[in-house]
C-alpha cells in the first residue's frame, strides 16, 4: 500500500520518539525501574564479587613476592610518619578530653557514627561519565536506599539502590549527587555538587561569605541525609563574578575514588528517618 | 543457541573487564566503554536477528549497574547497532582499514548520546574542553585498540563453532 522506504523512514521516527518517551519517563521516574536493576545487581553481583577477588588476590600476590625492594624504602618512610603521628595522637588525646567536656557541658547528644556496617566494593560504574560504585552488603544487613557511605577521609556518597546481598552507592562527585554542607571555618553553607571531572562544585555560596581557598567544606546535617560534620573537602579555587549573587568554588574532595576499596555504611540514618515519620 | 551463549558471555567477560579489573590492569583510566566491542561485533559480522536480543541484555545489564538513567545504554547499543548495519551497506566494515573507522564512529555516537542525555537531565550542564579532550582520547584509544579485541572475538568465535560443530558432525556420524 505504502512504498518500502516511507514505512521505514515511519519506523525510525516511531522508535526515535519511542526512545524519548522511554528515557524520559525513566529520568523523571527513577523508582519505575528499580526492581529491574535489582535483578540486575543480584545477578551481576556475585560474578563481580569473584573477579574482584581474583583481580585482588593476583595483585597481593605481585606485592607481596615481588615489590619488596619498594616495600623496604616504604618502612623506612612509615617509620618517619609513624613518629609524627605518635605526636598527632597526644594532641588529638588532649583535644577529644576537652571536646568531651565541652559536650557534656553543653549537654550535646553522642554522635551515632559507631552504628555502621563495613562493606568492600566489588565494581566502579562502566560509564566513565557516571559515578557509581557496587559494595558487596544490601538489604540482607539493614542497608537501605538513602544510608550515607563514608570513609576515613569523609564521605563517599550514598545508597541509591538495594538488592538482597549487594547494593549501588551514588558517589559524591556524580552529576545527580547533592550535599548540604558549609564551611568549616567561617560556616558559610551551600549546596555540593558532584562533576564528571572528579572534583566537586560549592553551589549557592552567596558573594558576601567569607570563604578562601584551602577551607575545609564539612557536612551540614541539613539534608537528612548525612550526619552533620563529616569532612568532604578542601575549596580549590573561587570565582567572584562582576555581577550575581553567588561565588563559584570549586571543592576537591578528601577522598580518592579511585582507589576506593571498602566503606562504611552509616545505619543510624534510617532510625532517624523513621523517628520523623 | 550456542552462539547467543558464546555472545553473552563475551559480553559479561568485557563488563566485568571494565567494572571490577580494569583499576587494576594497565587500562587508562577514561577508557572508552569496553561491553560497546560486542557490539560492533555483532553489528559488523552477524545476521541482525542474532545480535538484537544480546545487544538488549546487555544494554539492560549496563542500565542496572551504572548511575545513567535506566534505558540509557539500550536505547544507545540498539541505535548503534542499527547505526552498523546501515553503514555497511555503504563500507565495508570487517577490513581493517575500515573497521578502525566504524569503532571510532560508534565510540563518538555514544558518546554524543550520553553528553546530549546529561544536557537535558542537568540545566548547568556545559560542553567544556575536559569534555572535548576525553571524548577524543576515547575515540583514538579505541580506533586503535578496539579492532584488534573485535578481530580476536571473531577468531574464537570461529575457532569455538568449528570445534563444537566438528564434535556434532562427529556425534552423528557425518564426518
Amino acid at each position: 500500500m505504502f512504498p518500502k522506504k516511507i514505512v521505514m523512514i515511519a519506523g525510525l521516527i516511531l522508535l526515535i520518539v519511542a526512545g524519548i518517551i522511554f528515557l524520559s519517563i525513566a529520568v523523571r521516574n527513577p523508582s519505575l525501574s528499580s526492581g529491574a536493576k535489582k535483578i540486575a545487581i543480584a545477578f551481576l553481583g556475585p560474578f563481580q564479587g569473584s573477579a574482584t577477588q581474583v583481580v585482588r588476590s593476583a595483585r597481593n600476590v605481585w606485592k607481596h613476592y615481588f615489590s619488596l625492594v619498594s616495600t623496604a624504602k616504604e618502612n623506612d618512610r612509615l617509620k618517619k610518619e609513624l613518629s609524627l603521628a605518635v605526636k598527632h595522637d597526644n594532641l588529638y588525646k588532649e583535644t577529644k578530653l576537652s571536646n568531651e567536656r565541652l559536650r557534656k557541658l553543653l549537654n550535646f547528644k553522642k554522635s551515632k557514627l559507631d552504628k555502621v556496617v563495613a562493606a568492600e566494593v566489588i565494581s566502579k560504574d562502566p560509564s566513565t561519565w557516571f559515578k557509581t560504585i557496587i559494595i558487596d552488603k544490601g538489604e540482607a544487613d539493614n542497608v537501605s536506599k538513602g544510608m550515607p557511605v563514608v570513609v576515613h577521609e569523609g564521605i563517599a556518597g550514598q545508597i541509591v539502590d538495594t538488592s538482597p546481598f549487594y547494593s549501588k552507592v551514588l558517589l559524591i562527585i556524580d552529576q545527580n549527587s547533592a550535599v548540604d554542607a558549609l564551611v568549616q571555618r567561617s560556616r558559610a553553607t551551600g549546596i555540593i555538587k558532584g562533576r564528571s571531572t572528579g572534583y566537586c562544585v560549592f553551589d549557592y555560596v552567596l558573594r558576601k561569605h567569607d570563604v578562601h581557598t584551602g577551607d575545609i567544606v564539612v557536612t551540614s546535617g541539613l539534608d537528612g541525609v548525612y550526619p552533620k560534620g563529616l569532612r568532604i573537602g578542601h575549596i580549590t579555587e573561587i570565582v567572584r563574578r562582576n555581577s550575581g549573587m553567588f561565588q563559584e568554588v570549586t571543592v576537591e574532595p578528601f577522598v580518592d575514588f579511585e582507589k576506593l576499596e571498602e566503606v562504611l555504611i552509616v545505619l543510624h540514618s534510617q532510625e532517624k528517618g523513621q523517628a520523623k515519620k | 543457541m550456542i552462539h547467543l551463549f558464546f555472545y553473552l558471555c563475551v559480553g559479561l567477560f568485557l563488563i566485568l573487564t571494565q567494572t571490577t579489573a580494569s583499576p587494576y590492569l594497565p587500562i587508562p583510566e577514561n577508557s572508552y566503554d569496553l561491553t560497546a566491542i560486542c557490539i560492533f561485533y555483532l553489528g559488523i559480522y552477524r545476521p541482525f536477528s542474532e545480535g538484537i536480543s544480546v545487544i538488549m541484555v546487555l544494554g539492560f545489564i549496563m542500565d542496572s549497574i551504572s548511575g545513567t538513567p535506566f534505558g540509557l545504554y539500550i536505547t544507545i547499543y540498539f541505535w548503534l547497532y542499527l547505526g552498523i548495519k546501515w553503514l555497511l551497506q555503504y563500507l565495508h566494515g570487517g577490513s581493517l582499514i575500515t573497521l578502525p573507522l566504524v569503532v571510532a564512529l560508534g565510540i563518538l555516537v555514544e558518546n554524543i548520546f550520553i553528553m546530549s542525555t546529561s544536557a537535558v537531565m542537568f540545566p548547568d550542564w556545559t560542553l567544556s574542553m575536559y569534555i572535548v579532550r576525553k571524548i577524543a582520547y576515547q575515540v583514538l584509544f579505541a580506533a586503535c585498540t578496539a579492532p584488534l579485541i573485535i578481530m580476536l572475538i571473531k577468531t574464537v568465535h570461529l575457532r569455538l563453532a568449528g570445534m563444537i560443530y566438528g564434535f556434532y558432525d562427529k556425534e552423528n556420524g557425518q564426518d
